[in-house]
């Protein structure tokens, strides 16, 4: 019997029942796809986190989990560690131990992260500007590719921070900014983010604010006191929630600039010397700060995950064990059903080799179609992990 | 079942009738090699299709006997051209190219050609019986043996399936064993045989 013939038949028999033939593909695709693309994902999420650990030499946070320092620095995940002071990282950078980098990520706009720093930061991760240009003064914005992509954002356009708390009237008001440009895509949580100026974090904040002049004639009951010195502002003032041209010179910051915030600072030391002297100035106990070496808490995260997934792929072997028995009984009480064709075929001179040759054909064409559709499933998670590892972080 | 003998001769069609189970259909099993007999040996021309293999015998029904049965017995999710090349597909010695032509050209003649894409379940009875017969046909089998081939068709079709099985026989010289029931139909043979005859005292 000719092998084009076994396929033309196997063929054909499949064809006639699509729904069970189509089912039986799904079940074997998932039970192959479900290990191979966990395993796929911990690899290649091992290597994102890996690459983008090593391109951050040292981290300087508040002392507490060094994970989620690394990952709110790296992913600019909500942050969970209590922030740390401007002085610090004033004291760090007149060290000059390196090049130093403040992160502000506390912020959100919908889902995208609000990243305060500094242009250094841009150089750190090898960011260009591909459309537009950086931000040049409070308020402005530079915005992530994918960010833009999925919003249809363009330079010109603005994005506004989202409240903490929409109940609390005396909290944070939602502050507008102007996007001055579009960063070219590195399929990174960069391209996702929103990176202003750290100022400008510090006006979402609310430590920093414009308003009208109270000094102006019209914005009744403005009040001076007895002295005549103190200008008293009640709720007619008008306070701006974005920042213009105009209204520039109105913002102000209020109180001691080394208690304004900030979640991390990233360090590049000048040189070997420099980078073990930082290691070493944070190694008390007692220090409020900690220094991290985000590939290393990158490597102890891998750890753990290739834990999780050692538990995982158990799972899906054992339930895969049972998917692909089931699928061998839906195939022998299948080939049961259709005894009487098997017989027609024998009557009319097939051998019994070749009846089993039809019947492993309808088995191989479905494995072989599960295995395909499988692989496929492989290569796309294997494509989509950075950004879906970016968005389960985040 | 003992037949000391039994002899169908190159174009001869014999009419092979008896009651329900009495061991008709069995002994079209064993000229076809479908079963061995427990003694004795059964020739189709020179061949002994006793002493072949199992795989042999399968081999040798796929190219020199074509079988008609009662229920039709076609494949359901294969049209009826599919199921008319059955014996190419299954692997007959014979010709690929000769067979699918000869297939088309009996379809033609049977009037189904029509139907040749379409699936065995739109067809009527009759017309499924003439695929039957065209894909026993198909191969240009020696001899042709039919298990009650009309049992299941009104009386238009049945003298029409009759018709068509016989000119076939005589026109290629095919020996044609046909087990029937149906009495009104058998005078068209050349030989009615009784199977209770043959069986236990051979062919006379």
């Amino acid at each position: 019997m000719r092998i084009t013939a076994i396929a033309y038949l196997s063929w054909k028999a499949l064809r006639h029942r699509p729904f069970r033939s189509l089912l039986l593909i799904g079940t074997i695709a998932l039970t192959l796809y479900f290990p191979r693309a966990l395993q796929e994902f911990i690899s290649r999420s091992e290597e994102v986190l890996s690459a983008r650990a090593r391109s951050t030499p040292l981290l300087i946070g508040p002392r507490g989990s060094s994970i989620d320092l690394t990952l709110n620095a790296l992913y600019f995940t909500p942050q969970e560690l209590p922030p740390l002071d401007y002085s610090s990282y004033e004291t760090l950078a007149q060290r000059d131990l390196g090049n130093t980098i403040p992160i502000h990520s506390r912020f959100r706009s919908g889902n995208s992260p609000i990243v305060g720093t500094s242009l250094e930061y841009f150089k750190l991760r090898a960011l260009s500007i591909h459309t537009g240009r950086s931000m040049t003064r409070l308020g402005d914005c530079v915005i992530g590719a994918r960010l833009a992509e999925s919003k249809g954002l363009k330079p010109g356009d603005t994005i506004t921070s989202s409240p903490e708390n929409i109940f609390d009237l005396a909290g944070v008001y939602p502050l507008r900014m102007r996007i001055t440009g579009i960063l070219a895509p590195n399929r990174t949580p960069d391209d996702h983010a929103i990176f202003v100026d750290l100022k400008t974090t510090w006006i979402i904040e609310g430590l920093a604010h414009g308003h009208q002049k109270l000094s102006q004639a019209e914005i009744m009951g403005s009040s001076r006191n007895s002295a005549g010195r103190i200008l008293r502002a009640n709720a007619s003032v008008v306070e701006f929630n974005e920042v213009t041209e105009t209204n520039l010179g109105d913002f102000h910051f209020h109180g001691d600039d080394g208690n304004y915030p900030l979640s991390s600072v990233i360090l590049a030391p000048s040189d070997k010397k420099h980078r073990a002297l930082a290691l070493a100035s944070y190694q008390d106990p007692a220090n409020p700060q900690q220094i991290v070496i985000p590939a290393t808490a990158v490597e102890h995260l891998a750890n753990t995950l290739f834990a999780t997934q050692r538990l995982a792929l158990v799972a899906f072997s054992l339930l895969g064990i049972a998917a692909l028995a089931l699928a061998l009984m839906v195939f022998l009480l299948s080939f049961r059903l259709r005894e009487r064709e098997m017989r027609t075929y024998g009557k009319i001179g097939a051998t019994r080799l070749a009846i089993l040759c039809l019947q492993g054909a309808e088995v191989t064409i479905i494995a072989v179609a599960a295995t395909i559709l499988a692989q496929i499933g492989v290569t796309l998670t294997r494509v989509a992990a950075p950004d879906l590892l970016t968005r389960l972080i985040s | 079942m003992l037949i000391p003998k039994f002899e169908c001769t190159e174009g001869q069609t014999i009419a092979l009738v008896g009651p329900s189970g009495c061991g008709k259909s069995t002994f079209l099993n064993l000229i076809a090699g479908i079963l061995n007999p427990s003694a004795g040996s059964i020739y189709i021309d020179t061949t002994e299709i006793t002493a072949l293999s199992r795989a042999a015998s399968a081999a040798f029904r796929l190219s020199e006997i074509g079988l008609i049965f009662q229920e039709f017995e076609l494949v359901e999710h294969l049209s009826v051209g599919d199921n008319v090349l059955l014996p190419s597909y299954l692997g007959t010695r014979k010709d690929q190219t000769v067979i699918e032509e000869r297939a088309r050209d009996l379809a033609r003649d049977f009037g189904i050609l029509n139907y040749w894409d379409a699936l065995p379940e739109s067809l009527s009875h009759g017309e499924r019986q003439r695929a039957a017969i065209c894909r026993a046909l198909s191969v240009r089998p020696r001899l042709l043996l039919a298990d009650e081939p009309t049992g299941n068709l009104d009386p238009v079709n049945k003298q029409k399936t009759l018709e068509l099985m016989h000119s076939s026989a005589k026109e290629h010289k095919q020996g044609l064993l046909v087990v029937t029931h149906d009495l009104e139909l058998v005078h068209t043979f050349d030989a009615v045989i009784q199977f209770e005859e043959i069986n236990q005292h051979g062919q006379k």
